[in-house]
């Protein structure tokens, strides 16, 4: 492979590596968000907060639950494409970058 | 290894009248308010204390309000900058009931803290040379500098000199711009170091002058971080200024933090961290706990808090401490003041903006 071309694979290799690294420090929160969510249900379901209390803790998961859900439907894109290089299959997929306007927060921040 | 407590058993067990307290964060941001109001609600046991920070300063300004400062160790001084006069601090100035305030430059002061943090006897620098700041040292006039005749320090937490000046034995050498030709650097012309070779000021010899800076050395260092792990390691977000340089210079160190973490979390990105878990003796849990100042990543400042006091800092010293009675002395503690006076919805309505740290819409009008 020529240089040019061993460049081109590095840069995908190390985009990934940079993910994998990421994720694995972030795994250790995320393994506390089921925990946390159960505790914040049993808190929901002593009925004693107020309507207006519910409300601002209903925003805030309806947005958390919004950007993970962007991110994770990005990560699944990456990983469909994963795919279809392994099995040497031609690229079904948009392999267009995702629009700046569509990109979730994490990524619109980079 | 940290001990997990209220604000109330921190302040209890460790912050006594007189106690040299420093006080953390940085400007609007990360000010350790959860410890301040509950120091403000003790103020009937605690009386005053001696106040060590880089300055700002909403914490002086309310400690100050609330007469809870009879000696005083800080920089620049004012309501951050909505206000640049502290109206609590110079009242009481004025009228003597701050006897002691010590005054270095912000750069001055920070120099003090990296002399701490590493255990240096002194920091050299040059800044405040050429101002009128070491002309003035109300801690020696107070006579509280140096030692008594049998040989103990008159007051081990006051430094002997407030600054010593000296020949630089290297002759300027480590501020001339070596690497490059073409010239003194913009650095070096502000420095005048053509005309401080010249002059005989400080030592009576000519030539390059270094100023020392004694460590800082407080009883007690309060911040705030966000995360703080269950066995005391800190990491904070966002602006550090000299806070883990004055975590490291004291014998005691509190840190209240919007989250307690299991140790696993910050140990994946060792890096990251700023404190290690044995340096922290207490750590108090109060999310919304630096209200009304930033923590970045997780709710700006409340600008309209800021603005609202500005107008009432200028009212009377008694208008001023009943505001304080009614807002935070009747409160049983930060979750009643939080909820009752200050209000959930407006603590949600300064969420940081994912991605930027702070709330991106908030109207800042100066």
């Amino acid at each position: 492979m020529s240089n040019h071309d061993w460049s081109r694979a590095m840069r995908a290799i190390w985009l990934l590596n940079t993910i994998e690294v990421e994720l694995s420090h972030l795994g250790i929160p995320v393994l506390r968000v089921p925990p946390t969510l159960r505790d914040l249900g049993d808190v929901f379901a002593q009925g004693t907060m107020s309507e207006q209390d519910r409300q601002l803790i209903e925003d805030e998961l309806t947005r958390a639950h919004a950007i993970l859900a962007q991110v994770v439907g990005e990560l699944q894109e990456g990983m469909t494409q994963i795919e279809s290089l392994l099995q040497k299959q031609p690229m079904t997929l948009i392999t267009e970058d995702v629009a700046e306007s569509t990109r979730s927060v994490v990524w619109q921040k980079l | 290894m940290a001990e997990i407590m209220t604000a109330r058993e921190a302040v209890e067990r460790y912050i006594k009248t007189g106690t040299q307290v420093c006080w953390g964060g940085f400007s609007y941001t990360r000010r350790p308010f959860t410890i301040t109001r509950e120091v403000i609600r003790q103020r009937d046991r605690i009386q005053h204390h001696f106040c060590t920070m880089n300055g700002g300063a909403s914490v002086e300004e309310a400690l100050a309000a609330n007469d809870l400062v009879s000696r005083m160790e800080t920089t620049y001084v004012g309501l951050e900058g909505i206000q640049p006069v502290a109206y609590s601090i110079r009242r009481r100035i004025q009228d003597g009931s701050i006897p002691l305030f010590e005054d270095y430059s912000n750069y001055g002061y920070a120099a003090r803290t990296i002399a701490g943090r590493f255990g240096w006897p002194f920091a050299p620098m040059m800044a405040e040379l050429g101002s009128d700041i070491p002309e003035y040292d109300t801690f020696g006039k107070a006579g509280l500098r140096g030692k008594n005749a049998d040989g103990s320090w008159i007051d081990p937490r006051i430094p002997p000199k407030k600054f010593a000046v000296i020949d630089d034995p290297f002759d300027g050498w480590g501020l001339r711009p070596h690497a490059f030709d073409g010239g003194d650097t913009t650095a070096n012309k502000t420095n005048a170091i053509d005309r401080t070779r010249e002059s005989d000021k400080y030592t009576g010899n000519k030539g390059v002058k270094v100023l020392l800076v004694p460590p800082v050395l407080p009883e007690v260092t309060v911040i705030r971080a966000q995360r703080v792990a269950i066995d005391g390691t800190v990491r904070m977000e966002g602006i550090l200024g000299p806070d883990a340089e004055q975590a490291m210079c004291a014998k005691v160190l509190i840190v209240e933090c919007e989250q307690i973490v299991p140790s696993d979390e910050l140990r994946a990105t060792p890096e990251l961290n700023h404190l290690p878990a044995h340096i922290t003796t207490a750590i108090v849990e109060q999310p919304f706990g630096g209200y009304p100042s930033a923590v970045p990543n997780y709710y700006d400042y409340d600008w309209d808090w800021f603005v609202s006091y500005g107008r009432l800092n200028r009212k009377s010293k008694e208008e001023v401490k009943e505001w304080w009675t009614k807002h935070v002395v009747d409160t049983k503690d930060d979750w009643d003041y939080l909820q009752r006076i200050v209000g959930m919805n407006r603590l949600f309505e300064l969420r940081a903006t994912p991605g930027y740290g702070y709330r991106a819409d908030l109207k800042r009008p100066m």
